[in-house]
């Protein structure tokens, strides 16, 4: 029974100690393929943790939709461009960056303190508490179909436009 | 204390190391890699606050903001592509022609 508990519990904070991990990875990784590859680590931990949650559905588009599609796009543009002078420049900070960052950490501050107020006690994973059809395929597509079906048509007219972009931007130009 | 706290902590940590990214790398690849971390924290501050409120509404809108994210992944490739080609570089200190 004490398994039962401890092992969503034991992964949960697995998979957030690998997304912060492979996050700073991201960052902090020299070459640009690594840190697409650090990325692909920082998302399957996010769709992890969608799963604890019992967020299935978007755990499959998560890693379809983010870690198959999107970031082969990118692995693709990075072979396309060169990035050896990515590798080998050094970084030295400039004021505005230091400034930048500067603020960044206040934010991070700011919110952990607003978030620090809530921290009590460890009362379990919240997803022992929620119904079972919550997050379910069924329920999401009943949802979209009825409450959501004006933006889900406006997002279909949005992918069709950016085809049309992207097709326009990358074709051959005419030569006259 | 329920795991929405981790959640969000978890949520605010990508952001800031998005950010710090944007601001940091100058490759352009790898600054919209960043944000797409940010875009992604921003899906699992939305996830977390659903299952807090057990209302579906933030699940409907992490599912827009990844469409939306590969529609801009699309013409933000084809874009880069085509700096590319025309300039030889994506480096983003390099790119000020429309510096006056």
């Amino acid at each position: 029974m004490l398994a039962e508990i401890m092992i969503p519990v034991i992964i949960f904070f697995m998979a957030v100690v690998f997304a912060m991990g492979s996050g700073i990875m991201v960052v902090c990784a020299k070459n640009p393929v690594h840190s697409a590859l650090w990325m692909v680590s920082t998302l399957f931990s996010t769709a992890v943790i969608y799963l604890i949650l019992g967020f299935d559905f978007i755990a499959a588009i998560q890693v379809i939709v983010y870690a198959g599609a999107i970031m082969m796009l990118i692995i693709y543009m990075i072979m396309l461009t060169a990035i050896e002078d990515e590798i080998k420049r050094k970084y030295k900070l400039r004021l505005f960056q230091i400034v930048g960052i500067a603020f960044v950490v206040i934010f991070f501050i700011e919110a952990v303190k607003i978030g620090a107020g809530h921290l009590t006690g460890w009362e379990g994973l919240a997803w022992q508490h929620i119904p079972e059809k919550f997050g379910s395929v069924k329920y999401i597509a009943y949802q979209l179909f009825s409450k959501y079906v004006f933006p889900f048509e406006v997002t279909s007219i949005l992918l069709l436009a950016a085809i049309a972009g992207a097709v326009v931007l990358a074709k051959k130009e005419k030569k006259n | 204390m329920h795991s929405h706290v981790i959640v969000t902590f978890l949520s605010v940590f990508l952001f800031s190391i998005g950010a710090i990214g944007v601001i940091v790398r100058r490759n352009a690849i790898v600054v919209f890699m960043c944000i797409e971390l940010m875009f992604n924290s921003a899906n699992l501050a939305l996830i977390g606050f659903s299952h807090f409120l057990k209302s579906i509404d933030g699940l409907m809108l992490v599912l827009f903001v990844l469409a939306i994210a590969a529609a801009e992944a699309g013409v933000g490739l084809a874009l880069f592509y085509l700096l590319f080609k025309n300039k030889g570089n994506v480096n983003l200190d390099k790119l000020n022609i429309l510096k006056w």
